[in-house]
């Protein structure tokens, strides 16, 4: 009879723990793009729904997409990127949730010798933060990282058009 | 950057205390090389489990007396005119049967205003309103997210939401630059 209990339990804690260890079971995807937002020059066509969309919390008039670049990678394990302006990020998967809904990220974007920004954030599954300010030419970088569970469908939401449609 | 190169600078990574070029030397060898990540790992799980209970510890710290201390020195504050006349009225309002009648007159006076608006519109003939199937909203992508933790050495540091899908935004002030070369009325 204990047996059978023990059986059970296992049975019970197996598919507890299932979904999360299938979505540990993927990569996880970064998806870095790096824009550099600027009051010289016009506007590039592509980024109009970005900039309809940012006005609100930036004051410039012109955006232009200089790298978008994506990586999978293992989870607790990390990912470098440069960045224009000679910067260099690294990302660190630490994991998804159990139910695979949020990924927990440590972003650490250096400038020089410094830690620009070093920090541990909670998305959704295929949202992506925005690190601002960095000084790039005559304007500012915006850097948008965006991660996932690895899937091979294209990205819901696009680095001129966060969120979505 | 070989294993012994990196070894040394390993818990420096894990601290953020590397400068530029090591950071993407140790990230970049531990990359290639398993045994190095293998102890980045341990040395993030040791640091990992460190902050678990520092932060166990700190919420187990009894706040309750801080509050105390600080709710009568608010009560001698100053309220402005407006927040004094908005709490007389919600006295009134909650010692008396006041509020039936003025909600019900506000809502009789929006059913009036809707009636005389839509009848306004058909006797024009324009009834378009009425037909026209409604336009979808398009549905934005909740992009909100979670702090768990930031350090910097940029001058300043600040967290602003982007309104319409809560894309977070960390803004890193290094130069006392603004969004749009402004002061901080350039952010909103």
């Amino acid at each position: 009879m204990s047996g059978r209990r023990i059986l059970g339990a296992a049975a019970c804690s197996l598919l507890l723990v299932a979904p999360a260890l299938a979505v540990e079971d993927k990569n996880c995807q970064l998806r870095v793009s790096a824009i550099v937002a600027t009051n010289s020059g016009r506007p590039e066509k592509e980024l109009d729904e970005f900039h309809k969309r940012w006005r609100s919390l930036f004051h410039y008039s012109s955006y232009k997409l200089l790298k978008d670049e994506t990586k999978n990678v293992k989870w607790r394990t990390r990912a470098g990127f440069d960045i224009p302006g000679g910067r260099y990020l690294v990302v660190s998967p630490r994991g998804p949730s159990e139910d695979g809904k949020l990924i927990m990220l440590k972003i650490l974007v250096l400038e020089g010798s410094r830690p620009l920004a070093d920090t541990v954030v909670t998305l959704k599954n295929e949202g992506s933060v925005v690190v601002a300010g960095p000084k790039h030419e005559e304007g500012i970088l915006l850097l948008s990282i965006g991660a996932r569970t690895e899937t091979s469908g294209p990205w819901q939401t696009s680095p001129v058009n966060f969120g979505g449609n | 950057m070989n294993c012994r190169e990196a070894q040394p600078l390993l818990q420096l990574f894990v601290d953020g205390e590397l400068d530029a070029r090591q950071m993407r030397g140790v990230a970049l060898h531990s990359a290639r090389c398993n045994g190095c990540e293998q102890d980045l790992r341990f040395l993030e799980s040791c640091q990992d489990a460190v902050t678990e209970y520092v932060t166990a510890a700190v919420e187990e710290v009894d706040l309750g007396r801080v509050w105390s201390g600080i709710a009568p020195r608010l009560r001698h504050r100053s309220t402005p005119l407006g927040a004094r006349l908005w709490e007389w009225w919600a006295e009134v309002d909650a010692r008396s049967m006041l509020r039936v009648p003025a909600y019900a007159g506000a809502a009789a006076a929006l059913v009036l205003a809707a009636n005389v608006w839509q009848g306004q519109g058909t006797k024009n003939g324009d009834d378009s309103f009425a037909q026209k199937p409604t336009r979808p909203l398009p549905i934005r992508f909740d992009n909100s997210a979670v702090v768990r933790s930031i350090k910097s050495e940029a001058a300043e540091v600040a967290m602003l939401r982007e309104p319409e899908t809560n894309t977070l935004v960390l803004w890193v002030n290094d130069e006392g630059a603004n969004p749009g070369g402004r002061t901080v009325g350039g952010l909103r």
